[in-house]
């Protein structure tokens, strides 16, 4: 005999288990069509096995980090861990973030195998490392040092909080104010402090491949060229020209239907054939959409923002 | 680590209500352009926005910026650096800064756009330039620009400003493009007003991928002229070339001498023998650019004689001089007009030596040893001639038919002879109006005669 039973309600519709069934099962129905769409994926999708564990590698290291910056003194345990890589999921920005490095990173490495395009060193930044020029060379060297220190954190899954742009750094900081128990104001209060002190967008990777794109590269047609400029490099320049954020042009680039990317590609300034090329260095089998010729750099633009939800 | 050192062309301070209280050059100026004034608010909306989520997020920011000025499109790179004491206020500082003309407006780049249009439906001359207007490709369909797009595919890498003087610029180019847009040029091998369209590419800064240049004339293209040799327009062996082959053939023939004459020291004699070959074809070498030179200056369609008054006699006697030397190995005896005869004529006095060198060098190379070449004047009614006669095996009709022909040897070989030389004489002298024939028969030598518009 076991304990008292619970009061069972009088209609058997109310049943908590039938409403956890009822729950499964929706649950089950949603799955089908993810798994349908993540095994049918082809290998250009956005959200490819490899992409999703590296997004998840990345926003796990980011929550390690948040934690040992706040816990320093006490043991980081699994649990708070977990919290905090929960609480990450839950920021869009940064998730859109994480994904549009993972398709960099995966873009980078399909074109070291498939071009032999070094994802760390491209003839581009060689040339601007050697330039003449004390500022440009020293500013190139810089961002030669951020992207090699960008490949070996992404194939270790990583991603250093410092590499975050200003608003995400803001964000997971706030975010990890929700999550880590607040025992020690005073130790946390300096914690903070010490990371946002700690803090210099201008050192980081997007930082400086942005500023050396416009100042060493703002003339030249070798940054849209990802054989020469390298994919890091090129991303930085095709968004700096087209007036799009970068994050949302390395989903370009990655995304199959490559319609973006060739509009992209036209609001950047790049002449129609040598759009298509690009292109094609991208996704060499892709099936290309046609009419680019038709559409002049200011209209592509255009169409870009005007998409945009 | 390795980091990025800044320095700042200009720093400005921001307080907790966003005013501007300190800036340097260029940023107070940018300040004053966009409606603010110093210690008033930052009136340049990108770095407000900039200084603003600094302060509120608490964070150095690194960030590009751009504005708008009186005349200006500003762009460049700011760092913001929010104040320790954490009320709000950040410090600017400008790391890169960019100004360049602004963008014309929708009416302008209406005409523009037009005019781009008519430029690429009506091109005499198309280039694509990198972004420093340096030449890339050349497309020329007038005549009269296919020296200049010889000259471009010659230089491509340099700026096109090389290749064509601007009228009335004096500065160094090339200049900014939006200055050289539009102006009126002239080219070398074209008697006609140019206007040079530059059509900048890329965006958002255009011309960031480069030009198109198009030379658009007002006036008519020249018929081109009626020109059987098919020398125009192609890159010239005489006269792009020579110059150039010139020098170090000359060198190769120098050293190859020295090597034959043992300077630098003993040589088995068959070593010497083959540097002796190499003087002999280096020399064939160079007389037969030296030919070809002339005879592209002779058949080129603006060649021009300058007439003077010329003693024949005098050149007779110059060109003897000249090929006495070679005579002599050959132990000929040249035997030009005597001191103070002479006769005047119409002509030339270079392009008669010319002819006459000419006419006296085959003479020595085709005589026997130990013969003798006369050079003779005469007069007939209006006409003025020299005459060269040699003793050596004369022409039958048939080689007499031939004899002035181009690339015409008859039959002879391994004599250094380039075959153009009888050619290019008879062409130089019916450009003087006058005429070189000969007279031979088998065994009887051969007489050629220059005849030219006598003058009292």
């Amino acid at each position: 005999m076991t304990g008292p039973r619970a009061q069972t309600p009088a209609d058997a519709a109310d049943h908590p288990l039938r409403a956890a069934l009822a729950r499964g099962d929706r649950a089950h129905a949603r799955s089908a069509p993810a798994l349908r769409h993540l095994l049918a994926a082809p290998d250009q999708s956005l959200i490819e096995e490899a992409v999703v564990a590296q997004v998840r590698g990345m926003l796990a290291n980011l929550a390690s980090q948040l934690v040992e910056a706040r816990l320093r003194s006490r043991p980081v345990d699994a649990a708070t861990q977990d919290a905090m890589l929960a609480r990450l999921l839950l920021e869009d920005d940064l998730r859109a973030h994480c994904q549009a490095l993972a398709l960099e990173w995966r873009l980078a490495r399909k074109l070291e195998s498939g071009l032999a395009i070094d994802p760390v060193l491209s003839p581009l930044l060689q040339a601007w490392v050697a330039e003449a020029d004390a500022a440009t060379g020293s500013l190139a060297m810089a961002a030669l040092a951020a992207q090699a220190r960008f490949a070996q954190a992404q194939r270790r899954m990583q991603l250093p909080l410092a590499e975050l742009p200003a608003e995400l750094f803001h964000a997971v900081l706030a975010a990890a104010r929700e999550v880590i128990p607040d025992t020690d104001a005073d130790a946390v209060a300096q914690a903070d402090a010490r990371l946002r002190g700690d803090y210099e967008e201008g050192a980081s990777r997007l930082a400086l491949l942005a500023r050396l794109v416009r100042e060493a590269g703002a003339q030249t047609p070798r940054a849209l060229s990802v054989e020469d400029a390298g994919v890091a490099l090129w991303l930085s320049a095709l968004a700096a020209r087209s007036g799009e954020s970068r994050d949302r042009t390395a989903c370009a680039a990655a995304d199959p239907h490559l319609g973006r990317l060739l509009l992209t590609l036209r609001a950047a300034g790049a002449m129609p054939a040598e759009a298509e090329r690009q292109a094609l260095r991208i996704q060499p089998d892709a099936d290309l959409p046609r009419g680019l010729a038709d559409v002049g750099t200011r209209e592509a633009a255009q169409w870009l923002v005007d998409v945009q939800p | 680590m390795i980091t990025h050192s800044v320095e700042y062309l200009a720093r400005g301070l921001v307080d907790r209500q966003g005013r501007l209280v300190e800036a340097g050059e260029p940023l107070a100026s940018l300040q004053l352009a966009c409606g603010g004034n110093l210690g008033g608010p930052l009136a340049i909306p990108e770095l407000r926005a900039i200084a603003v989520k600094a302060g509120r997020l608490g964070l150095r920011l690194s960030r590009p910026f751009a504005a708008l000025a009186a005349e200006d499109r500003i762009g460049g790179w700011v760092d913001a650096i929010p104040v320790q004491d954490g009320d709000g206020g950040c410090e600017l500082g400008i790391a890169s800064w960019h100004a360049e003309p602004i963008a014309m407006s929708d009416e302008d780049g209406q005409l523009a756009r037009l005019r781009r249009e008519l430029n690429r439906a009506l091109p005499e001359f198309c280039a694509r330039l990198d972004p420093r207007q340096a030449v890339l490709t050349v497309e020329a369909s007038a005549p009269d620009l296919a020296e200049l797009a010889a000259d471009m595919i010659a230089g491509i890498g340099r700026p096109w400003t090389d290749f064509a003087t601007v009228t009335g610029s004096m500065h160094d180019q090339p200049l900014h493009w939006r200055l050289l847009d539009g102006v009126v040029c002239e080219v070398a091998g074209s008697a006609r007003r140019w206007t040079a369209w530059l059509e900048p590419l890329g965006l958002p800064e255009p011309g960031s991928t480069g030009f198109v240049l198009t030379l658009v004339s007002d006036q008519a293209a020249p018929v081109p002229p009626d020109d059987d040799a098919g020398v125009s327009g192609m890159p010239s062996l005489g006269e792009e070339l020579a110059p150039v082959l010139r020098q170090p053939l000359g060198r190769v023939i120098a050293h190859a001498e020295a090597i034959r004459a043992k300077l630098a020291g003993p040589l088995p004699d068959i070593y010497a023998g083959y540097a002796g070959d190499m003087v002999d074809a280096g020399e064939h070498l160079l007389a037969l650019i030296e030919d070809i030179a002339d005879l592209e200056g002779v058949e080129a369609s603006d060649f021009e004689v300058a007439f003077e008054r010329i003693d024949l006699g005098e050149a007779a006697r110059q060109a003897a001089a000249i090929l006495g030397p070679r005579a002599q190995e050959r132990d000929i005896v040249l035997v030009p007009p005597p001191q103070g005869e002479g006769q005047w004529a119409r002509g030339e006095f270079r392009r008669v030596l010319q002819i006459l060198i000419n006419l006296i060098g085959n003479a020595i190379a085709y005589s026997p040893e130990e013969s003798q070449v006369w050079i003779r004047l005469d007069r007939e009614g209006r006409r003025a001639t020299v005459t060269v006669a040699d003793q050596g095996r004369g022409l039958s009709d048939a080689e007499r038919s031939r004899v002035f022909d181009k690339f015409e040897r008859l039959g002879r070989g391994g004599d250094g002879g380039s075959g153009l030389g009888l050619y290019i004489s008879a062409r130089l002298a019916r450009a003087m109006e006058g005429e070189l024939s000969v007279e031979s028969a088998p065994g009887q030598g051969a007489r050629f005669t220059l005849e030219l518009a006598a003058l009292d």
